[in-house]
């Protein structure tokens, strides 16, 4: 996306908002099927490759009519909005609703005063399978399909039910963002077909900021998602797809509950998602759970042990759409939120002082979970149309930049804080845009920080840091600021560095902290984006009417030692995966046109996958690209970005890998913040090898999961492969191969999928 | 304005001329939904006529699927990616990933 300078003339910002209002007209009328992409290609508006064409008057990309240089993006309004000028608004924390066992079922009960049918093994589709003309399992907004998105049948049943049986339980609403949503006071609100978030309840509106569940080991999670989006897909004020799957990345989950099996549902529906806060290597280390590090918190000072390895404990996550090739416009659109697990190491209370607790900083108020001085911040960067509504360029392949810097869906907010330790989780839930973060004191230096954990994973030591390493799509680094070294009064700012290329393709160059101090005229999300206020007092976010003062002590640390190294090992196979940009991809059926599951009419699928030196493909649920034949098998993971122009955050769904080097056998340098740490998401350059070595294994659980880049849009152009795991306890059905399953409006059928030989080493090793 | 008058008006203006009247959908190939086996063919393509060349070179040297990968397949990976942004930067040619292109692997390159 090429923003027009701030000094842009008047003729020139006309100019971008002519060619973004055709771009707009034309994506309505697609919308309502007033023409189609045929009538596209005959007035010479679509390439023959399904890209927008650079005209002038259409494409950012055309050159303008008044200089030899892109016509480029008009700037979002601000409405006279200025930065720092609002509060950081806090995550909404989500109550935890009790859930009892019925003994006679063993369903999962929710109270009888919410009205909410109990939580099941089997899905409520298995019912409306077995009795269609019951009217209690059938959708009751369109009265077609079941109730229930969760596919028929044992292969979609909770995995390890009763083992994992949940103890709570949450209800949400997907749908219309509520009246007078907006990210700053001065902005218009919202229209409610513009954000689609998530609301507390059946039929909640949506809400901003987003949600925030805390969940500990040990304390399994029903997670009921309604879908209340428009029947009408065409309701969606230009962008956005009202059929939702919810993935909870990076949870050891069931593929059932992991929301990327092509699971998605319909408006009117709901999808019971079991997390099942398993440990991973539950099944092979510390399986009598005897270790109190493996465990979660009580809630009365007490810790609950739990089977499995305490290196592999998981804590900042989050979960968003994954509506295979509509993820871009609907994470985009709000569907997202944050989940954090709580375990006994990382408990999130900074008083409790029992040999296993680290103590980070956090606060002590809560038994567990504490968010005074734990602070989540959400990176994300949006764009307005002249009447400041959200606005989402539906015709873009390469990647979409914001020019609005929001933190938990505030315009650059302002935090007050005290002089003592903070824990900042940060997550880049953006599309496209990367960031990297320094925090500039009063006199514009460098203030130092450690870093403590790196996709919800702990460093085995704290690392020391003046700037965070470049932060990829869905990355999340856990830091620890030290205020005490300011006075009362001083303002410290948050500041992103990080150029991106006008395409969005990936990053560009770092700026210096004083340049990017100073602002980019051409891209106004580098620069400060958030400030930190040293003030003598604020009152507790976790019991609301207690005041922390500067003069309390700080009874937080941060030890020297957080976990243990996860041994590298020989491994029993290798794997190549390269990621590049081919040709239209395959990911239509070239008998129908269709898609698995269905796509846009005009999408194209540039973005490919190889594995193992084979041929390149583009994503198709009924095709399974990588499979892992047994659990427990050590592997290691060589991902490669096939060619030099773009950037990939490669995002492995399920598992974490322990990064092992960067470049053919570790020629290329790799951050401190990377090496040896596990991780879920790793990005690919452009220069060097461009490749990253990984090793992983899978256990516990098993099913239909994705490989894929995070960069959204790449993703749903379609940069995205299936990876079948045969990994489920002996004798279940996630021991073989996953039946695809395709959900319509109608109810889901299944299909059997094929399987690239190069991914299958069943019968070699 | 109607979605019609604007998109006549962009094709008046227009710097770039129009593409082909009637190009189908994109073409694609080794897909179904069904149980069909895909073990062989090029399946990236931006037309019809790349496709079929493609795919003929590729048939001709296509070599068995290997289920696991070696140092070797590794090290020529990380050439032919840095042969395609080498051809890339030097000519302005988009890279093709999909097909291949001419391109000798050498193991001993380090």
């Amino acid at each position: 996306m090429h923003f027009l300078s701030s000094k842009a003339s008047r003729i020139r910002q006309r100019e971008a908002q002519n060619a973004r209002d055709n771009r707009l007209e034309i994506r309505t009328a697609l919308n309502r099927g007033q023409i189609t992409r045929r009538d596209l290609y005959k007035w010479g508006l679509f390439t023959t490759t399904g890209f927008l064409a650079w005209k002038n008057g259409l494409s950012p990309y055309a050159r303008s009519a008044f200089a030899a240089i892109p016509t480029g993006t008009p700037r979002s309004p601000l409405f006279g909005a200025q930065k720092f000028t609002q509060p950081l608004p806090r995550l909404a924390v989500q109550t935890p609703i009790p859930l009892t066992r019925d003994p006679a079922t063993g369903n999962a009960l929710f109270p009888a005063t919410l009205g909410e049918r109990p939580a099941k093994r089997l899905s409520y589709h298995t019912d409306f399978t077995n009795n269609p003309a019951d009217p209690q399992f059938r959708n009751p907004l369109t009265n077609r399909g079941p109730i229930e998105g969760r596919p028929p049948g044992e292969v979609f049943a909770h995995q390890r039910w009763d083992e994992f049986f949940p103890k709570v339980g949450y209800v949400s609403s997907w749908g219309q963002v509520a009246p007078n949503t907006r990210f700053h006071p001065n902005f218009p609100a919202q229209n409610p077909n513009t954000v689609w978030t998530w609301g507390t309840g059946r039929s909640a509106r949506g809400t901003l900021p987003p949600m925030l569940i805390k969940g500990r080991y040990g304390e399994p999670i029903l997670f009921r998602a309604y879908n209340n989006t428009p029947v009408n897909a065409a309701e969606n004020n230009g962008f956005g797809h009202n059929e939702t799957q919810l993935h909870f990345h990076n949870a050891h989950n069931g593929a059932e509950s992991d929301g990327a099996a092509n699971t998605h549902h319909f408006p009117g529906t709901f999808y019971d998602y079991r997390w099942s806060t398993t440990l991973a290597r539950r099944d092979k280390i510390n399986t009598g759970a005897t270790d109190r590090r493996a465990s979660g918190p009580d809630g009365n000072g007490g810790l609950v042990n739990v089977a499995g390895d305490f290196r592999e404990i998981q804590g900042t996550m989050w979960a968003h759409d994954h509506r295979f090739f509509f993820t871009a416009e609907n994470v985009y659109k709000g569907n997202l939120m944050k989940i954090n697990y709580y375990s006994g190491p990382d408990r999130a209370n900074e008083g409790l002082n029992d040999g296993v607790n680290l103590r980070l900083p956090s606060g002590s108020l809560l038994d567990w979970g504490n968010n005074d001085f734990d602070v989540d911040l959400m990176l994300y960067d949006c764009a307005f149309d002249r009447t400041g509504q959200l606005f989402f360029d539906i015709f873009t392949t390469d990647g979409f930049l914001g020019d609005v810097p929001l933190v938990n869906f505030a315009y650059a907010p302002f935090m007050e804080v005290l002089p003592r330790k903070y824990r900042f989780r940060i997550l880049a839930s953006t599309i496209s845009r990367w960031w990297q973060l320094t925090l500039a004191g009063p006199n514009g230096a460098a203030v130092p920080f450690q870093f403590i954990a790196n996709d919800g994973n702990l460093v085995v030591n704290p690392i020391p840091l003046t700037s965070l390493p470049q932060q990829g799509n869905a990355e999340r680094y856990d830091i620890v600021v030290d205020f005490s070294r300011f006075r009362i009064g001083d303002r410290i700012k948050l500041v992103n560095r990080q150029k991106m290329r006008d395409d969005g393709r990936g990053p560009d160059q770092a700026l210096t902290l004083a340049q990017a101090l100073a602002g980019d005229p051409n891209d106004p999300a580098i620069g400060p984006i958030m400030e930190f206020r040293v003030v003598d007092q604020v009152e507790s976010v976790d019991v609301p009417g207690v005041i922390h003062r500067a003069t309390d002590p700080d009874p937080s640390v941060v030890p020297a030692v957080l976990t243990q190294q996860i041994p590298v090992v020989a491994p029993v196979r290798q794997r190549l995966f390269e990621f590049g940009r081919s040709g239209g991809g395959d990911s239509r059926n070239p008998q129908t046109g269709e898609c698995t599951p269905s796509c846009s009419e005009f999408a194209t699928f540039p973005w490919s996958i190889k594995v193992n030196g084979d041929d390149a493909h583009t994503f198709n649920a009924n095709r399974i690209s990588a499979l892992v034949p047994r659990p427990g098998e050590i592997e290691y993971w060589t991902i490669v970005n096939g060619g030099g122009g773009w950037d990939h955050p490669i995002h492995l769904h399920f598992e974490e890998g322990v990064t092992l080097f960067r470049g053919r056998d570790g020629r290329d340098p790799i951050p401190v913040t990377e090496r040896l740490v596990r991780k879920d998401v790793w990005k690919l350059g452009t220069t060097g090898d461009r490749s990253v070595t990984f090793q992983v294994q899978f256990g516990e659980y098993g099913g239909s999961y994705v490989q894929h880049c995070h960069n959204n849009i790449h993703e749903d152009f379609a940069m995205l492969m299936r990876l079948q795991l045969l990994t489920g306890v002996a004798g279940s059905p996630q021991t073989a191969v996953t039946p695809t399953p395709n959900p319509t409006p109608d109810g889901v059928f299944f299909t059997t999928p094929e399987i690239l030989p190069e991914g299958d080493p069943r019968g070699t090793t | 304005m109607k979605p019609q008058r604007t998109l006549q008006k962009l094709l008046i203006a227009g710097t770039v001329a129009a593409a082909a009247a009637a190009i189908d959908g994109p073409s694609a190939s080794a897909q179904t939904t069904s149980t069909t086996s895909t073990t062989s063919t090029t399946s990236t393509a931006t037309s019809t006529s790349t496709a079929t060349s493609t795919s003929a070179a590729t048939a001709l040297k296509k070599k068995p699927p290997r289920p696991a990968a070696t140092p070797d397949m590794i090290a020529e990976a990380i050439q032919r990616s840095k042969a395609r942004t080498q051809k890339f930067q030097a000519l302005g040619i988009p890279e093709q990933f999909g097909s291949e292109e001419p391109f000798t692997f050498n193991p001993a390159a380090k």
